[in-house]
């Protein structure tokens, strides 16, 4: 009789990918596995990589936005920020206040609406077969409602300009803001009541893939995964732009940076975002929307400027090289996903392959943000 | 990148660009030197008690050329120096720059190939900018991958875009691009877009179809 | 309970005796019901054997050609393979979900390209990716079909300048039906599903 000592193992590869129901898009990991315990996972991307930072260079300052929104298709007003935000500082551009009123709502709705995404998939790669994700998509519909009226698209909806926004909101906004908030609370508690408590979900997710603070910073990582980890660095507290340091909002922070910490510090950013959105709507004063003297051709100096945005998935920043024109010479877009999802392989060896499935959705990646 | 050529459709969800008021100048070629550096801006020195005072405390031997940017001071290296810079700025209590923010590449078509580093420090909080300049005929620059595990991929990404090489780098192998494809860098100056496709202009036909009239670039 | 005896009723806790089980009704004197009780109205010179009885009983119905049924069932439960590539797959999620109800039509997501009938090509194809979803294709048995979902798809969309993106995934695999779009409206992509379902219609029997 043979013991288990004496057996003669091999090293399998397991191709995940590119097409695979559980990875975010179009992704492919390569995982070396020895029964079932990782030894070693190889990440190949670039499926998505479509050159929107070329193309970019081709096209005048306004028209980029359009390459914003498809970047991170899940968060797409908080990229027209981060890019109206570094125009605005190469021009010299002073946003009037009602649009930076307007843009700051609009841009804690859809960190709302990001994280319900995240909440629903990851009840998906954890088992729960569609439950969470309807439930997610429901208060997500709400909210994309208002982002219909406001900007007139469902999806990507090039709304933020350099200098402000497009045209002024509907007359009927702050009513309407009022009225989706109670019911995005009440999706909120029901998706809490669903997955928070769940031992299925936290046998699955606890003391998986947990990073140290060191490591994590080592990493690069941001947003989120860094939070979660025990590292209190929020962009919008620690590098105000805009108007955040006229609200009261705390910055949840995790202790072990493993998922279930991942998804408890997604899980009260959202509650925390509603808290923002509710005391922005009370000030929200009258006013123009465009800066007055707006020059009719945005011509920006020889110069170098950079800006970030505490994003949905981390820190969203734009850096911009112009040589004088009216195009960007080189625009650079430091994607939250790209950095995060670097980090896959210290995070994944030694799990289970179950295990890899929960830890690739608890990093939240969008493909188009990892390969522009 | 073809001169001052847009793509055929405006882009999607924008108001129509507006017709500008004067003449638009955009010169088929680059201006020369002389006139380039004259529109450029006098390059003001940081402020007194700047990251740039640390920097030069902590590397008394390196030249550091220093100066103001619109978001951050940015201070330009020396290739060679950066084995000497980069583990200083990291490791230096004054400096403490633990998180690399970016790692990219620029093409200044004549003046060379350059490479960014945005380092920050989360318990200092502060910031900078480093640059170091390259030829283009001799595109290599140490790699700080085993400093900060972020400029692995960083590193591998830049590398696919402008052919830098990163001497050191553990697996330097392509990341963004396809396996067949990574001869040429596509955010070269020098790489053209694609032409669309042939048979489209038989659609759209007339003057347009005469135009559009190119084989698709494989 | 109370038994009367010779001796007169006397008090017993013995249960009655059980009453006698029911007979049972033979098959031919039951009351007829369904096809059995149509055929008792017809007379018996109308019976044809040798013909099946539901054509004689319910005439004019499931006497459609084969290719019509065929169609009608494989329009009515079209199964799609979740290839969502890029932002329109954020569509497609959408459009599956209780707001816009896609599997109303019987179309239900299905992860395998074995088991599938429809591949939605949702999102930019770019030349790193076009040999998996050649591959993808090959492994869908037929009778198959492909929606492509949006402008990237069609043609490239907004990226098509670049040299990385396949100019449209017709230049790979055959498509039925484009629809346009950057994203496509869930109701956009409701409608390419109808233009399917006609085209399928439409095709029936020579396919």
């Amino acid at each position: 009789m043979v013991t288990e000592r004496e057996l003669e193992t091999v090293e399998l590869n397991i191709n995940m990918g590119p097409q695979h129901p559980s990875t975010h898009g179009v992704f492919r990991m390569v995982i070396t596995v020895d029964g079932e315990r990782i030894v070693d996972v190889e990440p190949h991307i670039g499926y998505m990589h479509r050159g929107g930072e070329k193309l970019s260079e081709t096209m005048d300052f306004r028209q980029a936005i359009g390459y914003q929104d498809r970047t991170d298709y899940l968060a797409q007003f908080l990229n027209e920020q981060a890019y109206c935000m570094a125009v605005e500082k190469l021009i010299g551009l002073e946003v009037p206040e009602r649009s930076e009123y307007i843009r700051l709502i609009l841009c804690e709705l859809n960190r709302v609406t990001s994280h319900l995404m995240f909440i629903g998939a990851f009840g998906i790669d954890l088992g729960f077969f569609g439950t969470s994700f309807t439930y997610a998509f429901r208060e997500r519909e709400r909210i994309q409602d208002i982002f219909e009226e406001v900007s007139g698209d469902r999806l990507m909806y090039g709304y933020f300009r350099p200098g402000g926004v497009v045209w002024d909101v509907p007359d009927n906004f702050v009513q309407r803001v009022r009225e989706v908030l109670p019911y995005t609370k009440q999706g909120m508690r029901d998706l809490d009541l669903l997955l928070t408590e769940n031992e299925v979900l936290i046998a699955r997710s606890r003391g998986i893939g947990a990073m140290s603070a060191e490591r994590a910073i080592n990493w690069g990582l941001s947003g989120p995964m860094l939070r979660a980890s025990g590292v209190p660095w929020d962009l919008r507290k620690d590098q105000p732009y805009s108007l955040y340091d006229r609200f009261e909002f705390s910055i949840p922070v995790g202790e072990y940076g493993d998922v279930y910490d991942r998804y408890l510090v997604r899980l009260a950013e959202v509650h925390q975002s509603i808290a923002i959105v509710e005391q922005a709507i009370d000030q929200l004063p009258d006013g123009p929307i465009m800066p007055e003297k707006m020059p009719r051709k945005l011509r920006a100096p020889v110069a170098e400027v950079y800006a970030a945005v505490e994003g949905a998935r981390g820190e969203y920043g734009i850096y911009i090289v112009s040589k004088g024109g009216d195009k960007p010479y080189r625009l650079k877009i430091r994607s939250p996903s790209f950095c995060n999802l670097s980090a896959l392989k210290e995070m994944t060896v030694g799990n289970y392959v179950a295990d890899a499935v929960a830890i690739l959705g608890s990093v939240d990646i969008v493909l188009c943000d990892v390969d522009r | 990148m073809a001169e001052g050529e847009q793509p055929d459709a405006p882009a999607e969800g924008e108001p129509p660009v507006q017709p500008p008021a004067e003449a638009p100048a955009s010169p088929p070629e680059r201006p020369a030197r002389a006139e380039r550096e004259a529109k450029a801006p006098v390059k003001e020195p940081p402020p007194p008690g700047s990251i740039a005072d640390l920097f030069a405390q902590a590397l008394p031997g390196v030249s550091l050329d220093a100066y103001q940017g619109l978001s951050s001071v940015i201070i330009e290296i020396g290739r060679d120096d950066i084995p000497k810079v980069m583990p200083v700025a990291r490791d230096d209590p004054r400096l403490d720059l633990k998180f690399l923010r970016c790692l990219f590449g620029v093409d200044h078509q004549d003046e060379g190939l350059e490479v960014v580093y945005q380092l920050l420090s989360l318990d200092k909080g502060h910031e900078v900018t480093l640059k170091t300049r390259l030829s283009q005929d001799d595109a290599k620059v140490p790699s700080v991958a085993s400093l900060w595990k972020a400029a692995d991929w960083h590193e591998r990404e830049t590398r696919d875009m402008f052919g830098i090489h990163f001497e050191g780098h553990p697996h330097l192998l392509p990341l963004l691009l396809p396996e067949d494809m990574t001869d040429h860098f596509p955010l070269r100056k020098d790489n053209p877009l694609a032409e669309i496709a042939e048979w489209q202009g038989d659609f759209l036909g007339g003057d347009a179809a005469a135009a559009a009239d190119e084989e698709v670039e494989e | 309970m109370e038994v009367e005896t010779a001796r007169g009723t006397i008090e017993t806790t013995q249960t009655p005796a059980p009453a006698a089980p029911p007979v049972p009704v033979p098959p031919s004197e039951r009351p007829k019901t369904g096809v059995e009780r149509e055929l008792e109205l017809l007379t018996p010179a109308e019976v044809d054997h040798g013909k099946a009885l539901y054509r004689q009983v319910l005439p004019g119905v499931l006497q459609a050609p084969a290719e019509t049924v065929l169609a009608l069932a494989r329009k009515s439960s079209l199964w799609p393979m979740t290839f969502g590539l890029a932002c329109c797959a954020i569509e497609m999620i959408a459009t599956y979900m209780s707001h816009y109800d896609l599997e109303r039509f019987g179309i239900v997501p299905w992860p395998s390209p074995r088991q599938s009938d429809v591949m939605i090509i949702a999102g930019t194809v770019t030349k790193k990716m076009a040999p998996a979803v050649k591959l993808l294709y090959e492994q869908m048995p037929n009778p198959k079909w492909v929606i492509s979902m949006g402008a990237c798809a069609t043609n490239g969309g907004p990226y098509t300048r670049y040299d990385r993106v396949l100019q449209g995934v017709d230049k790979i695999i055959p498509v039925d039906v484009y629809v346009p779009g950057c994203p496509p409206r869930p109701e956009a992509l409701m409608d390419g599903f109808i233009a399917l379902q006609h085209k399928i219609m439409e095709e029936r029997g020579k396919v």
